[in-house]
């Protein structure tokens, strides 16, 4: 009884909600409940989850594990903001720029670091995976694709050229549509287990 | 009252209906004659992971991804939590259980839950520790950092990448590879998926992610759900195909 009255209230509550997405405006009220409670009870979650976080870390810093000098990197840095924040508010044209002046530059190096190493990777995947189809015809493709992205080609304005360039742009969705459909699948498998209760939280 | 539904959701109503029923025959059928698994090599690899950090004495890292939904409310974030818990399983009483890190609060959550779960299961609730599990960052991009972090240490015998995940992944894979760490990625966004392409992992891809485990979870709903999984994709053929059909004769607007 336990473990099957959450797993019916649960069970229900998925197909409440899986009705009221199809049925749009009967069910609209519904969903947006619903939607309010999906908010509140991540909110939570992520509260405990920080704070769980900050308390391992400072377990770390009180054990002196290694890398402990990061812990207090993290510990500082969260009280800061903590602090700052609610003094100032989350609003604060100043607390807001403080925080957009660290956060913004680290965003747009690592950023700038996925370019580079997306670059790389794209090369070295003919020295690791050899000349096979595979990597012979993702590099036709990237090269295709860099050269209609310039879009040198299609301000030539030829009529058949322009033609011929949509088909080979539709090209990369037909891949995607057929991933997709297959993460679907896996999807609604998934979804039905969860639904019926045949996921646990790993103690079954 | 179905006839004020559109055509795309009558479609997704029928294929909804039709998996259901798949997965219940094969849940049906499963109880009487011992079901085939489908071992593919991609999912050998997993369990070739597991092997050689119980050989080694060292711990697996796995990635659960920075969402558990994205904005359609599915459940792809979740697929990374079947792997960690059938991996989890294997590792309880290893000298480095498995570690995983969450990039959102809710994820972080259910799958301290996971680890709570498995520990407790296995009637050894003191062994369980709550660094097992950690929140290790709020954005894609903290998240991505925090785990490029987390590659270098010398206790990690592997890593596996699962779940919803940009395709700021790839410094990740990179780190792994610099650190000559065996990497699997079982991502379920298709940005992940094209971006693992790239890196030197073994990159699962369609429905295959959320079987990523393979033979090491055999729990009798998941071969079941492969088999209707199967006869999913036959139908879904079947009706393109009669579709395009229908299309050029003119039958389909």
């Amino acid at each position: 009884m336990k473990r099957l009255l959450p797993l019916i209230v649960g069970a229900l509550s998925g197909l409440v909600v899986l009705a009221a997405m199809f049925f749009v405006p009967q069910g609209s009220a519904i969903l947006s409940a619903v939607l309010n409670w999906v908010i509140a009870v991540a909110s939570v979650a992520l509260l405990v989850a920080i704070a769980s976080l900050v308390l391992t870390h400072l377990r770390f810093i009180a054990k002196g594990k290694k890398g402990f000098l990061l812990s207090i990197v993290l510990v500082v840095s969260f009280i800061t903001t903590l602090a700052l924040g609610i003094l100032l508010g989350v609003d604060n044209p100043i607390f807001l720029r403080l925080v957009g002046a660290i956060i913004r530059p680290i965003e747009t190096a690592l950023l700038g670091l996925v370019a580079l190493v997306m670059m790389s990777a794209a090369m070295k995947i003919f020295r690791e995976r050899g000349w096979s189809a595979l990597t012979v015809s993702f590099g036709i493709s990237a090269i295709v694709f860099l050269i209609l992205g310039l879009g040198f080609l299609q301000n030539l304005k030829i009529p058949v050229l322009n033609e011929a360039i949509r088909f080979v742009e539709g090209l990369p969705m037909i891949g995607a549509r057929g991933l997709l459909i297959g993460i679907g699948i896996g999807l609604l498998m998934m979804a039905f287990r969860v639904l019926f209760g045949m996921e646990g939280s790993g103690n079954d | 009252m179905l006839s004020t539904l559109s055509l795309n959701d009558q479609l997704a109503l029928a294929l909804g209906i039709a998996g259901l029923l798949f997965l219940l025959i094969n849940l049906l059928l499963l109880k009487r004659n011992q079901p085939k698994h489908i071992p593919e090599p991609s999912k050998e690899a997993v369990e070739d992971l597991l092997h050689v950090s119980s050989e080694q004495g060292k711990r697996l890292v796995v990635g659960l991804g920075h969402a558990l939904t994205n904005a359609s409310f599915d459940l792809a974030g979740a697929s990374g939590l079947n792997l960690q818990r059938a991996l989890l399983k294997r590792s309880l009483f290893n000298d480095h259980p498995l570690q995983s890190f969450s990039g959102d609060g809710t994820l972080a959550c259910v799958s301290r839950m996971v680890v709570h779960g498995a520990y407790h299961g296995a009637l050894a609730s003191e062994l369980f520790r709550d660094s097992l599990s950690q929140l290790s960052g709020t954005s894609p991009l903290a998240y991505t950092a925090s785990l490029v972090n987390q590659i270098p240490d010398g206790s990690n015998a592997g890593l596996l990448l699962a779940g919803q995940m940009s395709p700021l992944m790839l410094l990740v894979l990179d780190q792994a590879d610099r650190q000559v760490l065996p990497a699997i990625s079982a991502l379920s966004s298709l940005s992940g998926q094209a971006a693992g392409f790239f890196g030197n992992s073994l990159n699962l891809m369609g429905e295959d992610v959320f079987n990523a485990a393979g033979k090491l979870d055999q729990r009798k709903s998941v071969p079941a759900s492969l088999s209707a999984q199967d006869w999913l994709r036959i139908a879904i053929s079947i009706g393109l195909l009669l579709g395009a059909i229908l299309k050029m004769g003119g039958v389909l607007p």
